[in-house]
C-alpha cells in the first residue's frame, strides 16, 4: 500500500552545524562520550569560536563509529582508524576510476 | 528480561515468509551459543554496510542481525525451535494456532538498542512471532526520555542522483522516495513521499543533508526519526570528477601534437579554446584554470589529458607519408632499453 504523505523540502543551500549538545541529542550520546570521541579523533570541530561546532561530515563519522562499536565490537581507537581508512579507500577508488577512464 | 503476556490478536500478513535462522547464520540446529556467536561475528564483519562491498550488504546484514537476535536468546530460541525443522527458508508461513496463548511475547524493550535495530528493521516473520509493540494498557517502561512505551522512529537514508551538469550549475528537483514505514502494529508499509531538493552550484559527491524528524514516524507517540539525503553524481560520458577538479580525455592527431593546434574543448561551463603547444606528448595534463567545479576558496580546475590517436593508413599514398616520416625523422622511443 502506498500513499503520498506530503512533500518534504530539502535545501542544500542551508549550512548545518551542530553544537556539542546537539550532537549528543542526535546521536543519543552524553557530552562525556563525545569528548572521548574528540580525544580519539573520531570527530573534530570544524569551528572553535565561540564554541565548538560540528558539521554533517562529523555527525556521520560519529554515527558510523557508534555502529562499528556496537556491531563489530571494536573500541573507539579502532573505530577512528576504520573511519580514516574508509576515507582513504574512497579517495583511492575515485583515483582508480579516473585513471582507468582516462588511460593514465 | 521483562516479558508481556498477551493473547494473540494480530492479523498476519498473507505473504509472510518463513525465515530459517540457522541457515542464515550457517550453523547446525544443535549449535552451541559459542558457535552462534562466532557465526554472527564472522557474518557481521562480512556484511556490515559501513565496511562491506558485498551486493545487498544492508539486507544481508539485517537478516544476520535478526537471526542472531533470536538464536542468541535461550527463550526466543526455544520458542523458535518449537516451530519445528520442517519449514524451509522462504516458504509461505502461518504460525501454529496456539502461538499466542501458550507462548510468551516479548515487549519491544527487550530488543536492545533501538536507534538502528528496532522493530522497524525486522521482518514480518519476526514481528509477528516475537512482538509487535506492547499491548495498549499494558505496563511497560519505554526508553529513557520518553513516556510510556513510546518508541522513536527509525532514521531513513536516501540517495538522490543528479547529473554532473546539475551539480555544476545547481538545480531544484523533485524526487519520489519509497520509504518503508512501520505502523503501530510493527508492520512495514511502503510509503511514497515527494521530495523537493534545492541544490546549490558546486554540489559534491556524497554531500549530505539532514532533515530532522522526516524519517519514520515514532510508535505510540514517540518522536520521528531523521531523514538523511546523500547526493550521488551520475557518471558522465566525457568528464570525471575528483574533488573540485574535472578531468577530460583530449584525443588529438599526431600532427596536432607535433605541430601544435588550437582546439575547442568542452567544459561544464561551455566550450573553451585551448592552445596545444608543438611537441606535446601523450598523457600530458593540460590545465584549464578555474574551469572545474565551483567552490571555496576558489573553483577547481579542468585537466585535459592528451591522448594521441594514430590514424591507420588506408591508401598507398598514406603509407608513403608514414614511410617518409620514418626516413626523414629517425627516432627511437626505445633507446633507453638495455641492448
Amino acid at each position: 500500500m502506498t500513499k503520498d504523505k506530503g512533500m518534504i523540502v530539502a535545501d542544500y543551500t542551508e549550512i548545518t552545524v551542530f553544537t556539542l549538545e546537539e550532537m549528543g541529542d542526535i546521536c543519543h550520546l552524553s557530552i562525556d562520550v563525545l569528548h572521548d570521541f574528540i580525544q580519539y579523533d573520531v570527530i573534530h570541530p570544524v569551528q572553535s569560536e565561540p564554541q565548538p561546532r560540528f558539521d554533517l561530515v562529523q555527525l556521520r563519522r560519529a554515527q558510523t563509529a557508534l555502529r562499528l562499536q556496537r556491531d563489530l565490537e571494536i573500541n573507539l581507537a579502532a573505530a577512528a582508524l576504520v573511519l580514516d581508512l574508509l576515507d582513504e579507500i574512497d579517495e583511492l577508488r575515485t583515483r582508480m576510476a579516473l585513471m582507468e577512464k582516462h588511460h593514465l | 528480561m521483562r516479558c508481556v503476556d498477551r493473547a494473540f490478536t494480530g492479523i498476519y500478513r498473507l505473504d509472510m515468509k518463513f525465515k530459517d535462522y540457522y541457515t542464515v547464520l550457517g550453523v547446525d540446529r544443535k549449535a552451541t551459543p559459542d558457535d552462534i556467536k562466532s557465526a554472527y561475528r564472522r557474518l557481521a564483519r562480512k556484511y556490515h554496510p559501513d565496511v562491506s562491498k558485498e551486493a545487498n550488504a544492508e539486507e544481508q546484514f539485517k537478516d544476520v542481525q535478526e537471526a542472531y537476535e533470536v538464536l542468541k536468546d535461550p527463550e526466543k530460541r526455544t520458542a523458535y525451535d518449537q516451530l519445528g525443522s520442517n519449514w524451509k527458508q522462504g516458504q509461505e508461513f502461518r504460525p501454529p494456532p496456539n502461538w499466542g496463548s501458550n507462548t510468551r511475547f516479548y515487549s519491544s524493550e527487550d530488543m536492545g538498542d533501538f536507534s538502528e535495530s528496532d522493530m522497524g528493521g525486522f521482518s514480518d516473520f519476526f514481528a509477528n512471532l516475537f512482538g509487535g509493540g506492547a499491548r495498549a494498557g499494558g505496563r511497560a517502561r519505554g526508553r529513557e526520555g520518553f513516556g510510556g512505551f513510546q518508541q522513536a522512529g527509525r532514521d531513513q537514508h536516501a540517495k538522490i542522483t543528479i547529473t554532473l551538469e546539475e551539480a555544476f550549475h545547481g538545480t531544484s528537483k523533485t524526487f519520489q522516495l519509497h520509504m518503508p514505514e512501520v505502523d503501530a502494529h510493527g508492520r512495514v508499509h511502503d510509503n511514497l513521499r515527494t521530495l523537493k531538493v534545492n541544490i546549490p552550484a558546486g554540489a559534491s559527491q556524497g554531500q549530505q543533508l539532514r532533515l530532522a524528524k522526516q524519517g519514520s514516524p515514532g510508535m505510540h507517540g514517540g518522536p520521528a526519526g531523521d531523514l538523511y539525503l546523500e547526493i550521488d553524481i551520475a557518471p558522465h560520458p566525457l568528464f570525471s570528477l575528483k574533488g573540485l577538479d574535472v578531468y577530460l580525455t583530449l584525443p588529438v592527431t599526431p600532427w596536432e601534437a607535433a605541430l601544435g593546434a588550437e582546439i575547442k574543448v568542452p567544459t561544464l561551463g561551455g566550450s573553451v579554446g585551448l592552445k596545444l603547444a608543438p611537441g606535446s606528448q601523450a598523457a600530458q595534463k593540460l590545465r584549464l584554470k578555474g574551469r572545474g567545479m565551483p567552490g571555496k576558496p576558489h573553483p577547481g580546475d579542468q585537466y585535459a589529458i592528451l591522448q594521441i590517436d594514430v590514424p591507420e593508413p588506408k591508401t598507398q599514398e598514406q603509407r608513403q607519408i608514414y614511410e617518409s616520416m620514418a626516413r626523414v625523422m629517425p627516432f627511437n622511443p626505445r633507446q633507453h632499453w638495455p641492448a
